[in-house]
């Protein structure tokens, strides 16, 4: 047996932004969701409820973020997901009929009718609606680190302008946090791991430990860490940081050779929304007719051409295995080499977005768990960490600034900042300051009042999700995100002069609350 | 760059007409009637019949089933049993969804129709910098009425037209200044800096415009004439009027972010901080010999892994058409 001389922590970050229309079925964006449940947190679940049962010793860490916390609570979202499901098995079951005379694609479309049959089981029966209570067994069970993030993900480098603003993104992210899993989160992701250093005290003020940063937050620190990203560093105002191991990122990222781009694998952009004839298609694609994904999906990635060969299960679990095998063997590697020059065992951080694990990379998750066992079964040099347990083990860190960063296009702000969407950005640090002002203002007030200075605080957060200015620069459903920034700003606006004019419509008030009810229990004292 | 900011069409009233929701504004697109909902009862109906005779079936296959084994055990000889299908799935026949799908959506719960625009502008005097990557600036600005007016009554109708707007950046931290010219149709500007790690500041000021001359006081702000012959007789020079630099307004001061690694030669010695005690230790790197050896044979690491990936882009990393960022793009418009 190999003399273990480092670690491998699996950072997931699982974050949806806050999609709830209680006054219509037709976005098609709350699908993000419950996609997201099926492909991405349902077989994460799935994967670890099967390594506790087989006795893999294991160890993740995960960031729930709370509008994702808070959409998975939702009476509304999880009875619409139900109904997703039914309509899916729906399909499934014709499907099935569909494809009777082929009998390679009539085993998929069993595979999907079973996969739907059992997502609905699993939702409804095992977690009763709401899947957060997974996740906190398995954090409660010792296997899973969950961290928290900023409250509805806005991006701090460009809220900082008004600190007050930032603190109040931390401290409501902690609050939800606690609601949930009823402790205090000792880890927090940055959002878009978006680091300045004025975050640092409020992360503080409010118990946060550690952040996660892109490679370049340590790399670029001041002064240099000595072990580059293979150990932590420790701010000046105590916040430690890990920062993203470029190695086996590149190894699951890489657009060239990356893992998920495997000929095996299941190809996401053919899927039977587009494929079929549009009558049969119609009943599942959008409520206007617009052909969209539905989920199910009969290819492989096959080539680099048009040309698809039928998904086969068994050569993508192959695929899966093979490739589990290399980033395990990379890693014995790597923490070999690297723990000749450390005086403290060498941390390979490897954070990823938990929605690649099974929405972008369907056998994500199948891989996460073959390898896990193998770090459990074979002989290494490395285990699995969280980082909560590193600072634990390894408490002395060298001290440094880590640089100003994010894990956006180019490592700084050019996705959240740029000529698409950079006219949002005023009207948020309005936002901000009137806020600021309000609670000066009004403080400690009652009855409706209070209830509009705090749906104000609800609208603020919600426009201050970094998800509508990723969405602009993307080139996707941007409609949707501009009217995203309207809304809220509007709302805010709206109420901020019903407020100071004394004039507040309790009808209007009632509405937005019942549509924007994230964060029930807030209190707009956080930005006093 | 200068950002373009106004458009021909667009308003440029007070905030508080522009974010306007009321019933009396035309339909937008927010509530769409929907349909679904009397299906979705029809249909809930019919098959509430169905769930409630296979109700007893469903129990039986529930508990079998459940999920949560509390007390799990770690027991380390567990069977390596691979699973049988991707993400473990039980057999539909196995389970049957005897339920129905329910209402959602309640369009009649919300009879305000909502309809915002964001404002053009706030009225407000301010300069705000931020930075887009570690040598580009982004800074926006307004100048308040009140402000315009008072400035237009001390140095005439015509300030805005005889001066021309100019952004000074000073980098606080290397102690030196650099201008830009700017003009009156923008109220935002990228701006490139030769210096990382650097504290900015960034000032809106005004200068006269050379060779362009005060009008009348009696001539309006939006009659301005560019015949400066004409104006010339009747004024007298702006030298004598308006001063060389009329300050405005300051933003923030902002940091811009570090773009390399930041090795220093001459550093002596490494902190450290046991973050469980708080105590601070200092290392003098002369007296551990291989710490300076050794952080540079990591750091040659990362130089390494570039050579390995020598075919990618560097940036690929951070692509965007990588799942990075929670906002998730649906995969429903998305293309390869």
């Amino acid at each position: 047996m190999q003399e273990k001389k480092g670690y491998v922590s699996f950072i997931l970050h699982a974050h949806l932004p806050f999609i709830h229309h209680p006054e219509s079925d037709d976005y098609l964006e709350e699908s993000w969701l419950y996609e997201a449940i099926s492909e991405t947190y349902i077989p994460l679940l799935t994967v670890f409820k099967k390594l506790v049962d087989e006795g893999i010793k294991f160890r993740i860490t995960m960031s729930m973020t709370p509008p994702l916390l808070s959409m998975l609570d939702n009476k509304l979202l999880q009875q619409k997901y139900i109904n997703y499901l039914l309509k899916m098995i729906e399909l499934s079951q014709k499907e099935v009929k569909r494809t009777a005379g082929d009998k390679r694609l009539n085993k998929l479309s069993h595979y999907y009718l079973d996969k739907y049959t059992s997502d609905l089981h699993i939702f409804k029966d095992v977690y009763k609606c709401n899947i957060i209570q997974g996740f906190k067994h398995f954090q409660d069970v010792g296997v899973l680190e969950i961290i928290t993030c900023g409250a509805t993900h806005g991006y701090f480098p460009i809220l900082y302008i008004n600190e007050k603003t930032v603190r109040a993104q931390i401290a409501v992210g902690v609050q939800t946090y606690e609601k949930y899993f009823g402790r205090k989160p000792r880890g927090i992701w940055l959002p878009e791991c978006g680091y300045v250093p004025e975050a640092d005290k409020y992360l503080r003020e409010f118990g946060i430990q550690y952040v996660i940063t892109e490679t370049h937050g340590i790399l670029y620190a001041d002064p240099t860490p000595l072990y580059g990203t293979y150990a932590p560093i420790v701010s000046p105002q105590g916040i430690v940081a890990f920062g993203r191991d470029i190695e086996s990122s590149r190894q699951v990222w890489s657009s060239i050779n990356g893992y998920p781009g495997d000929f095996n694998y299941r190809e996401t952009y053919r899927d039977i929304g587009y494929d079929l004839d549009y009558d049969y298609i119609k009943p599942y694609i959008a409520h206007n007719g617009v052909r969209v994904h539905t989920g199910i999906k009969y290819y492989r990635i096959t080539g680099k051409t048009d040309f698809k060969d039928y998904y086969n299960i068994q050569w993508a679990k192959d695929s899966a295995e093979k490739q589990a095998g290399h980033f395990f063997d990379c890693r014995n590697a790597q923490i070999e080499n690297l723990s000749q020059y450390m005086d403290v065992p060498p941390i390979i951080s490897c954070p990823y977005d938990a929605e690649l694990y099974g929405h972008w990379w369907y056998e994500g998750p199948y891989w996460l768990y073959v390898l896990f066992k193998k770090i459990y079964y074979d002989d290494c040099n490395f285990e699995l960490i969280t980082p909560s347990e590193y600072i634990d083990k390894y408490p002395n860190i060298q001290v440094a600034s880590p640089c100003r960063s994010s894990w956006g296009a180019n490592g700084y702000s050019e996705v959240w900042l740029n000529p698409s969407n950079d006219y949002v950005h005023r009207h948020l640090h309005v936002a901000g300051d009137r806020m600021c002002e309000l609670a000066s203002t009004f403080p400690n007030e009652t009855g409706i009042k209070r209830e509009a200075l705090n749906q104000c605080a609800r609208e603020l957060l919600l426009a201050q999700s970094s998800d509508w200015l990723f969405i602009i620069t993307n080139g996707t459903m941007v409609d949707y995100a501009k009217k995203r920034i309207k809304d809220h700003i509007g709302r805010f606006t709206k109420l901020y002069y019903q407020i100071k004019e004394n004039n507040i419509d309790p009808e209007f008030l009632k509405e937005i609350k019942e549509k924007d009810c994230i964060f029930p229990d807030i209190d707009y004292m956080i930005y006093s | 760059m200068p950002r373009k900011t106004k458009d021909q069409n667009e308003l440029n009233e007070e905030e508080n007409k522009k974010v306007k929701s009321s019933k009396s504004i035309k339909e937008e697109k927010v509530a769409k009637k929907t349909t679904s909902k009397t299906k979705a009862s029809k249909s809930s109906e019919n098959t509430k019949k169905r769930a409630s005779a296979k109700s007893s079936k469903k129990a039986t296959s529930t508990k079998k089933k459940t999920l949560a084994k509390r007390n799990t055990s770690t027991k380390k000889d567990a069977p390596d049993k691979k699973p049988s299908t991707l993400t473990e799935v039980d057999k539909a026949e196995d389970i049957v969804a005897p339920i129905a799908i329910q209402p959602t959506a309640d369009p009649s719960k919300f009879k305000i129709i909502e309809y915002y625009d964001l404002p053009y502008r706030y009225n407000q005097t301010v300069v705000k910098v931020l930075a887009q990557t570690p040598t580009t600036l982004f800074i926006y600005w307004d100048i308040s009425d009140k402000d315009r007016k008072d400035l237009k009554e001390k140095y005439g109708d015509n300030f805005f037209e005889v001066t021309k707007p100019i952004l000074i950046v000073y980098n606080e931290t290397l102690g030196y200044n650099f201008e830009v010219e700017i003009n009156d149709f923008a109220n935002s500007w990228y701006l490139h800096v030769n210096d990382a790690k650097c504290k900015y500041r960034v000032e809106l000021g005004r200068r006269p415009i050379p060779g362009i001359l005060p009008a009348d006081t009696n001539s309006s702000d939006d009659s301005f004439d560019d015949n400066s012959d004409n104006s010339f007789d009747n004024s007298k020079s702006i030298e004598e009027e308006i001063p060389n630099y009329i300050y405005i307004s300051v933003s923030n001061e902002m940091e811009s972010p570090n773009n390399h690694i930041l090795f220093n030669p001459n550093q002596n010695e490494v902190h450290f901080k046991n973050i469980k005690t708080g105590v601070e230790t200092i290392k003098e790197i002369s007296s551990i010999p291989s710490l300076k050896h050794n952080a540079h044979k990591i750091y040659s690491l990362y130089n390494l892994y570039q050579a390995i990936y020598q075919d990618e882009n560097v940036e690929e990393i951070y692509d965007l058409s990588n799942p990075s960022s929670g906002g998730n793009p649906s995969s429903s418009t998305s293309s390869r």
